[in-house]
């Protein structure tokens, strides 16, 4: 079969960019997970929020894509903050009450999102235009700027992590609870500070994925179920484990679609999970 | 009815338990002491199934079960008494006991919907035999309060009616006398002499306090350093010269 | 003991009278269809909490029932074959699914479960929608028939393409669900569950296989969930499986809802429950999106305050009432 090296490029490329959207996503999940035990169902309503607000900051309020993107991000770590306080710290340490929250919180911004956007697609203005050609294969430009974002807040993070007390706070607490909770590390800080660059990561996602393709009410949903499959995948505390399993989620989700049918790319990813699930339960990084 | 074959137990690189050899006769109540850190309740855990043995046999009833998963050495025989009380907090004391009977009940799909007379009559029996058990650990007047309401002397009480309840023939227990004042300390010791009398039942004790060993083992079994120094009977073990040495030795480590 | 047993015949003899009346209590096509597609629900629910007796919250049953509906619609239109026995190969096969999904989804540890279930779920959805040339993908699957009528003596014919009839349909297979799901409970499978969900691990020492008996819940849930479908499917005479269908997560987290609110730790929680929000629904429609907001918030709620749901407020006031009266009673 003749392979097409062009078209090839194009799908790989597509895939990597696809893939740091993803790792951002799946970074932010992972974190949660791992400081404070709950799987957060309502971080892709908040994906898609954040997107629609860039987008009526750049069309009402007539602002720069930047600043609206800065804004958006900070808008929802702060909304983030306040369902810590409010919706999480009281059912912290169980097990079912967490996630009934977070899927209330899920419906609360899914319906909230139809009654103040409207159900209407929108669209983000690209981050840049036109397109280089490499070995015959057409790479538009914009995708390159969302691999730079993308890399930009995830070197932030790594930089935040290792560099300041409470980024190391952090990893202590991911690590080990209790023993991070000896060391006298506040517990309501950590969440706080947790849930912040969680929703402000996914925020990022949410319009840099918006200059991309579409704003539209179910981008969350979508976007949240491969999140969950790549922290399974890569082990569900795991950061490193986010962001191996966020570039082979981008580049099944890039690459396959475009040689087989997309619900090829669906099963695969899926089939992926049950076959890793068996060898390594614990996922490709995780602790057992 | 029980023997350890050169039961060795390596955690990465640290020796637990090495060399460990020793029969346990039936109805026989064996007590394995030590100092602290000696190994016993690894060993403990390689005859339960909770850990495997690196290396070395483990041989119930002339069958070797070195490698017999946990739930089922339970079904062979086996029972085990946690030194920490393990048993179902959102449940009654009863119902805790009941569970324990569970290998041993009808399980049929048929009694899902409807029980046929037959069934009724095994769960009718089954309740008695839930009453007997509770009453020879003298637990029944707390037959249906909350099991997470006990005190701690019948939490302990608890778990060995829950091993007794799975038919076990031999109990491995790991402390049972731990936190007890004296007058509980005698009321569990006589529960375990009565239940190696009447039910013919085989016990393997670790403990530390001395005093309830002396009085209820027939034959102890002494480890340090996962090694075992010492086997024979209480009386003449308690004045050897390797025993004392041990216990110094982890005394004079733990100032 | 005994007195509480004739309450709880009489008030379930009740219930049956009031089911079997209900088409001509209500007389609305419009209700009657809300009340149909609720029963459907209430089958799908009771299933779920089921499964959540042992610990294992699925968040995609709607995956199960989605495979049930395209079985059993699938096989009638090219096969011809029978509603009856499609039906229950739509049980059968969304069970053996389930089956094979058991292995993988139920080693992992607790709380991937739920994800797992939902990415099957979600999965299961994207390959109907594109699976055009089976399902009729984006402009979904007509023409599926509805079931043949039957001929009862003394009763007359009961005509399934009616609304009331599909209703009684859905009322018998309701019921006898609901009987082997309570009894399922109250067995000493139900023991063997509540034990599990207390604690795995000692329930390993005391020689119970965890996983066998985790499986079964899984699976019979999923059994029901697929004749849940397939009850759609011959209801609507087609299907579709776009986001916006009754297939997608929405979906399952409205179940969840509907359990949550009912209050899950009661057999009668998830019935009451998804009662109380199929009518909230229903009165709310004017309000447009403010009433999954309010379910959302009500979730929330209930899962900060008030863990007991619906079923068990209304049990803490009858007990409330209860002790009013023995004291009375002492008094006098």
């Amino acid at each position: 079969m003749h392979l097409d090296l062009g078209l090839l490029f194009q799908a790989v490329g597509n895939g990597i960019a696809l893939g740091w959207l993803y790792i951002l996503i799946a970074l932010g999940l992972a974190l949660i997970f791992s400081i404070m035990d709950i799987l957060q169902f309502a971080h892709g309503e908040i994906y898609m929020i954040a997107a629609y607000i860039t987008y009526f900051l750049c069309t009402d309020l007539g602002m720069n894509i930047y600043m609206a993107m800065i804004i958006s991000m900070a808008a929802m770590a702060v909304v983030g903050v306040i369902m810590e306080r409010f919706l999480f710290r009281p059912v912290r340490g169980k097990f079912l009450n967490p996630l009934i929250v977070s899927l209330g919180c899920t419906y609360v911004f899914m319906a909230g999102a139809t009654v103040w956007f409207g159900l209407y697609n929108r669209s983000l203005p690209k981050l840049a235009i036109g397109s280089i050609t490499i070995f015959g294969g057409v790479l538009p430009i914009d995708r390159l700027v969302v691999v730079l974002f993308s890399l930009g807040f995830v070197l932030l993070l790594y930089l935040f992590l290792k560099g300041t007390k409470q980024g190391q706070a952090m990893v202590a607490s991911a690590q080990n609870r209790e023993g991070a909770l000896l060391r006298g590390i506040n517990p309501n800080t950590m969440a706080a500070l947790t849930m912040a660059i969680g929703c402000a990561l996914a925020a990022g996602a949410g319009t840099l994925a918006g200059t991309m393709s579409i704003v539209a009410p179910g981008m969350g949903g979508l976007v949240l179920l491969k999140g969950f499959i790549i922290i399974v995948i890569g082990g569900m505390g795991s950061l490193l484990g986010a962001v191996v399993g966020g570039l082979i989620m981008g580049l099944v989700d890039g690459v396959i679609p475009v040689y087989a049918d997309p619900a090829v790319a669906s099963i695969g990813a899926l089939l992926i999970v049950i076959v890793l699930l068996i060898i390594k339960p614990e996922g490709l990084f995780g602790r057992a | 009815m029980l023997s350890v074959t050169k039961l060795t137990k390596y955690f990465g690189g640290l020796r637990a338990v090495s060399d460990l050899s020793f029969h346990v006769m039936k109805q026989e109540i064996i007590g394995l002491i030590g100092p602290n850190g000696a190994g016993k309740s690894t060993s403990l855990n390689m005859i339960d199934g909770t850990i495997y043995a690196t290396e070395g046999e483990v041989t119930f009833n002339e069958v070797r079960i070195t490698k017999l998963p946990p739930y089922k050495r339970a079904g062979i025989g086996i029972g085990r008494v946690f030194q920490r009380d393990v048993f179902f907090e959102s449940l009654t004391v009863a119902e805790n006991v009941l569970a324990g009977f569970h290998m041993h009940r009808s399980k049929g799909i048929i009694e899902i919907l409807a029980k046929s007379p037959q069934v009724q009559q095994n769960e009718r029996l089954l309740s008695e035999k839930v009453k007997d058990t509770l009453k020879v650990v003298g637990l029944e007047e707390q037959a249906n309060e909350p099991a997470k309401n006990l005190p701690h002397g019948k939490k302990r009480a608890l778990g060995l009616a829950m091993a007794l309840a799975t038919q076990a023939q031999l109990l491995l227990l790991d402390e049972p006398v731990t936190g007890m004042n004296n007058v509980e300390i005698e009321n569990m010791t006589g529960i375990i002499k009565t239940l190696r009398d009447e039910r013919r039942l085989t016990f393997l004790i670790v403990e530390h306090n001395m005093k309830a060993v002396m009085g209820i083992c027939d034959r102890v079994v002494v480890l340090d350093y996962g090694k075992k120094i010492a086997e024979g009977l209480p009386k003449d073990v308690v004045n050897m010269q390797v025993v004392i040495e041990a216990y110094l030795g982890a005394a004079k480590n733990a100032t | 003991m005994r007195r509480s047993n004739i309450t709880q015949s009489a008030s379930l003899l009740l219930l049956a009278a009031i089911t079997i009346a209900l088409p001509h209590i209500l007389n609305n096509d419009y209700w009657m269809s809300v009340v149909v597609f609720m029963g459907i629900n209430i089958l799908l629910v009771c299933g779920i909490r089921n499964m959540w007796l042992v610990g294992n919250i699925s968040l995609g049953q709607v995956g199960f029932s989605l495979v049930g509906a395209y079985c059993s619609g699938l096989l009638a239109i090219h096969f011809h074959i029978s509603f009856w026995v499609t039906l229950m190969i739509a049980g059968v096969a969304a069970a053996l699914i389930a089956l094979v999904l058991s292995y993988p989804f139920l080693k992992a540890k607790g709380v991937y479960f739920a994800v797992l279930t939902l990415a099957a779920s979600e999965t299961m959805r994207l390959v109907a929608w594109h699976w055009s040339t089976l399902t009729g993908g984006a402009s979904g699957l007509r023409g599926i028939p509805s079931p043949n009528p039957i001929h009862l003596p003394f009763l007359g014919v009961i005509d399934f393409e009616t609304l009331n009839g599909y209703y009684y349909l859905v009322l018998a297979v309701l019921w006898l669900t609901l009987f082997i799901l309570y009894k399922m409970e109250r067995s000493h499978l139900g023991f063997a569950w509540k034990c599990i969900n207390d604690s795995v691990n000692l329930s390993h020492s005391l020689g119970v296989n965890v996983f066998v008996y985790k499986t079964i819940t899984f699976v019979s849930a999923s059994f029901f969930a697929g004749i849940a479908g397939a009850l759609v499917a011959h209801l609507q005479c087609g299907l579709a499986s776009d986001p916006s269908s009754r297939f997608n997560i929405a979906t399952s987290i409205y179940f969840v809802a509907c359990i949550i609110v009912g209050g899950d730790k009661y057999f009668a929680g998830p019935v009451i429950g998804t009662i109380v929000l199929t009518i909230l629904t229903e009165l709310g429609r004017p309000l447009g999106a403010y009433v999954p907001m309010l379910t959302g918030g009500v979730m929330i709620i209930i899962a900060i305050f008030l863990s007991g749901g619906i079923v068990g407020i209304l049990y803490r006031i009858g007990s409330f009432f209860h002790n009013l009266l023995i004291l009375k009673g002492q008094s006098n």
